[in-house]
């Protein structure tokens, strides 16, 4: 008998436990996504129907259009706004000096806080009644004086979404942070001894160099926004009507709300390809290093 | 903007130089509360009565009480319980898959072996799945 050789020892629990609860269950949905599983209706899956739920989903379900719109927005403004602010926040910081470092073991702070609590703080914050956030912005804005936050399905987006960068922002400075931290100091000393200025420095020295750290930055939030749920089931809980209701949200709601499992597990891999294709990305970014 | 304006000896910084830093400083203080107020906000509600939390008459003075965090402990919301809950499920957490991980990433850096590269983005993937696709099946072995 040939000996096995250690690598398989080494790589076997993480691969059975890899196996265990990530793709057996993925393969249960993908099952599940072709059968009709209404658990109203009975505890064991149902007939076998093809492709229906996929083809239901996508040509006749409004609520799915919404949500997918509800996705665009929220990942769009998340992800654009999360790098920018992060972005400015880490040049702000990377001059060494006493604020910034104190600044910077604060960034760590939003980050290991819990999603969940963070929206049902968000959530109190902006309480029409008593939420201090909801008053301190009507002082500055005249217009939001008695809105409810909540209520509205421009402000609940916009709350959605600030939540998130506020959970968010904070780490991907530290990682841009890192970023600008290996760039090389002598490259952007010679461009401003040739004379170049601040901003020129910036974009066509700093820039450049901090494409590729941007880009994983960029990739990975898109992840996590399409995967995003705590934070928008504790503040909106996907309302007022389905307005914040993303994918990932949808896929929940459908599933545990309206228990049609075999929708649902549809409704999930068409999150799963978004997410495919954004993994794609990040890897062929990680791997051309 | 950038951390490598060079220190040049008997350099008198401009008044554009001085406003540039004022600003900068600014936006670090806006950032520093940014971050700290909600914080902050949610610390000293822990510490408020239930009239006062509900109120912004009493946002800021308010007379503190330490009956939440002996309410907080009794039933039914039994504190104590969930963080022994939190600790176990953390430490089972740490305790399966920084061995397992510690492990796998030994093969990966030290072996060659077929089909590598497949089985390190298959272990990676799993990561990138949403929630959503694989608690149907956790659902339903409970």
């Amino acid at each position: 008998m040939k000996r096995i050789p250690a690598y398989v020892w080494l790589l076997a629990p993480a691969l059975l436990f890899v196996a265990a609860m990530a793709l057996f269950p993925l393969l249960y949905s993908l099952v599940l996504s072709f059968r009709e599983w209404k658990l109203a209706q009975s505890d064991v899956p149902g007939q076998w129907v093809g492709l229906d739920n996929y083809w239901y989903l996508l040509t006749d379900d409004p609520e799915l259009m919404e949500s997918l719109w509800a996705t665009l927005i929220f990942v769009g403004f998340d992800v654009a706004l999360t790098v920018l602010a992060a972005l400015c926040a880490a040049l702000l910081l990377q001059k060494p000096s006493r604020m910034s470092t104190f600044t910077r073991i604060l960034l760590i702070l939003p980050f290991v806080m819990s999603p969940a609590l963070i929206g049902i703080s968000f959530r109190f914050f902006l309480n029409p009644e008593f939420g201090i956030l909801q008053f301190l912005l009507s002082l500055v804005i005249p217009a939001l004086d008695g809105r409810i936050w909540l209520a509205d399905r421009w402000l609940s987006m916009t709350a959605v979404i600030t939540s998130d960068i506020w959970h968010w922002a904070p780490y991907m400075t530290l990682v841009i942070l890192g970023g600008l931290a290996s760039i090389p100091k002598e490259t952007q000393e010679a461009a401003q001894i040739d004379g170049a200025s601040h901003w020129q420095v910036f974009k066509d020295v700093t820039f450049p160099q901090l494409k590729p750290v941007l880009g994983i930055v960029l990739v990975l939030k898109t992840v996590f926004a399409l995967k995003a749920f705590d934070t928008i089931f504790t503040l909106s809980n996907g309302g007022p009507g389905t307005s914040t209701q993303t994918l990932a949200y949808f896929v929940y709601h459908t599933a545990f709300h309206y228990y049609d499992l075999g929708y649902a597990a549809a409704a999930a891999y068409l999150l799963t390809a978004l997410l495919m294709i954004c993994s794609f990305f990040y890897l062929r970014l990680i791997f051309k290093k | 903007m950038t951390s490598t304006s060079i220190p040049i000896p008997g350099y008198q910084p401009t008044l554009e130089n001085r406003l540039w830093t004022f600003v900068q400083q600014a936006l670090i203080l806006l950032l520093i509360s940014s971050i700290i107020l909600p914080i902050f906000w949610m610390t000293i509600t822990a510490f408020k009565w239930p009239r006062d939390v509900y109120s912004l008459n009493s946002a800021i003075w308010f007379e503190p009480t330490l009956t939440n965090m002996v309410t907080v402990f009794q039933h039914p919301w039994n504190l104590g319980n969930k963080i022994l809950n939190s600790i176990a499920v953390a430490s089972g957490a740490v305790a399966l898959a920084i061995p397992m991980a510690t492990l796998a990433a030994y093969a990966f850096s030290r072996y060659e072996f077929r089909l590598k590269k497949t089985i390190f983005l298959t272990v990676i993937a799993s990561h990138v799945f949403p929630g959503a696709v694989v608690v149907l099946h956790y659902f339903l072995m409970i």
